[in-house]
């Protein structure tokens, strides 16, 4: 019998169609998801968006999906991380974004400087990761962003855990090793 | 700084607060509490990409989704309405050697590449590439694709070849990006902006009757021609594009090496009148 608090709990009754089940779901990692989607953009505006089709699409897939360990987090993930590579426009809007609000912030002045910061570490974080190879970035994303364990990470990409773990240490040489082509780390990634 | 310094910085000050979210959550139960009540359960459907949707957020795009399911179009006569989709379908072939088979992988539409087991949306994008549609752009070919869902209504999903984009390496030269809406007319009506560094191209997908005209700095006005329903053109200096469908006026400003917002949402579009959008 899973306890009343847990997320599979909530997902039963949000499966027979409990909203407020649901809503305390949303809730529970609301911030979790955008977090992710926030550090995948570098784009507040995107990751809200991102966020809201996550939501969406789990309500609408409610009857299809399951929560396989106590937290939901995962298959939210997952959910996300399919959403997020559906967004191949973020890189366009992205940049439009940035100019936008590079503008906004010199017009503000030093007050909005710590917002301003955030997203230029974003935009290396995300740069940093987008050299890698779409899977090993993926297994990255999840478990350095998404806070996911190697097994969650696993079910997650449907992969065993051994791979993730191989996955995760060809990322690491190849974030680390500067003479490696063709991902050296160039520009404001250098001091690595 | 460490690695994980620098993958993972603080962001604290860009996420909603808690006050924030709990207030999404209850207007988001709220909402689906008024729905619920009256919905037969649901059945199992695919959710193609809903961009429209998304951008209205959580709540509202839920609230959309229940608009949606009272249409029921007609899928015949709306297409005719835009030349494209009267058009040849692309054959298995070109696809596989086409900017849409790199889109197609992406998001595992073809054997052997399993799609993610969160989102089965392969054999949707596998049978909508049944039914793509080609049409020249001054990049190259371009794809359009058309799926109706009479829960969701019109997906339309356009791919278009760039070169500018190798930063992501899994882009592979195209952009792209789907519409819904419940009309085809809402769907396919997105336009789409392909920067390079001495130009930018404008394409869009456009009903029959429709004119352009594109103006260069202080040159006169001139026509755009329009293919087969696709309005595609390339600048290389400031222009002002005026496009005309039905009793709606659009002007977009086109400058060279600036990204427009994509979809239609770009601040410089001007829009007077009832039509198409």
């Amino acid at each position: 019998m899973d306890s009343p608090h847990t997320d599979r709990a909530l997902w039963r009754l949000v499966i027979a169609g409990d909203t407020e089940a649901f809503g305390r779901l949303y809730e529970r990692h609301a911030v979790g998801v955008e977090a992710f989607c926030l550090r995948r953009t570098a784009d507040p505006v995107a990751a809200e968006e991102a966020t809201s089709e996550v939501f969406l699409e789990l309500w609408r897939r409610r009857q299809r999906l399951t929560v396989p360990g106590d937290s939901a987090r995962p298959l939210l993930l997952g959910i996300a991380l399919n959403v997020l590579r559906h967004r191949w426009r973020t890189e366009r809007r992205h940049r439009a974004t940035m100019r936008r609000l590079h503008e906004t912030f010199e017009d503000r002045g030093a007050a909005e400087e710590p917002a301003a910061e955030t997203l230029q570490a974003l935009t290396r974080a995300r740069s940093i990761i987008e050299r890698l190879p779409r899977r090993e970035a993926e297994t990255l994303m999840l478990i350095a962003w998404g806070e996911l364990s190697y097994e969650e990470t696993a079910s997650v990409l449907g992969i065993p855990v051994g791979t993730v773990r191989s996955r995760l240490a060809r990322a690491r040489e190849r974030l680390i090793a500067p003479g490696t082509k063709p991902f050296d780390l160039v520009g404001p990634t250098q001091e690595l | 700084m460490t690695l994980t310094d620098m993958l993972a910085p603080d962001i604290t000050p860009l996420l909603p607060t808690e006050a924030v979210v709990q207030a999404r959550g209850r207007a988001l139960a709220a909402e689906l509490g008024g729905r619920s009540s009256t919905r037969a359960p649901a059945r199992p459907r695919r959710a193609p990409l809903v961009r429209t949707a998304a951008a209205l957020g959580a709540v509202g795009a839920i609230a959309g989704l229940g608009a949606l399911e009272l249409f029921d179009g007609s899928v015949t006569s709306q297409a005719q309405a835009f030349p494209v989709f009267a058009t040849h379908h692309v054959t298995p072939q070109e696809v596989s050697d086409s900017i849409l088979g790199s889109f197609l992988k992406s998001e595992g539409g073809v054997p052997g590449n399993p799609p993610n087991p969160s989102a089965p949306d392969g054999p949707y994008w596998a049978e909508a590439a049944s039914h793509a549609y080609a049409f020249s752009t001054y990049w190259g070919t371009a794809y359009t694709l058309k799926k109706y869902d009479p829960a969701i209504g019109y997906t339309v999903c356009s791919i278009y070849p760039d070169d500018q984009t190798p930063i992501v390496p899994w882009h592979g030269g195209w952009v792209g990006g789907c519409r819904t809406g419940k009309t085809l007319a809402e769907a396919a009506s997105g336009w789409e902006t392909i920067p390079d560094p001495h130009g930018i191209e404008f394409v869009q997908l456009v009903p029959e009757g429709t004119t352009a005209q594109v103006r260069v700095g202080n040159e006169p006005a001139t026509a755009v021609p329009i293919h087969d329903g696709v309005l595609s053109i390339r600048v290389t200096s400031p222009a002002t594009l005026t496009v005309h469908a039905g009793a709606s006026t659009e002007t977009h400003q086109l400058q060279p090496g600036v990204p427009m917002q994509p979809g239609g949402k770009a601040p410089s579009t001007q829009r007077r009148g009832a039509g198409h959008r």
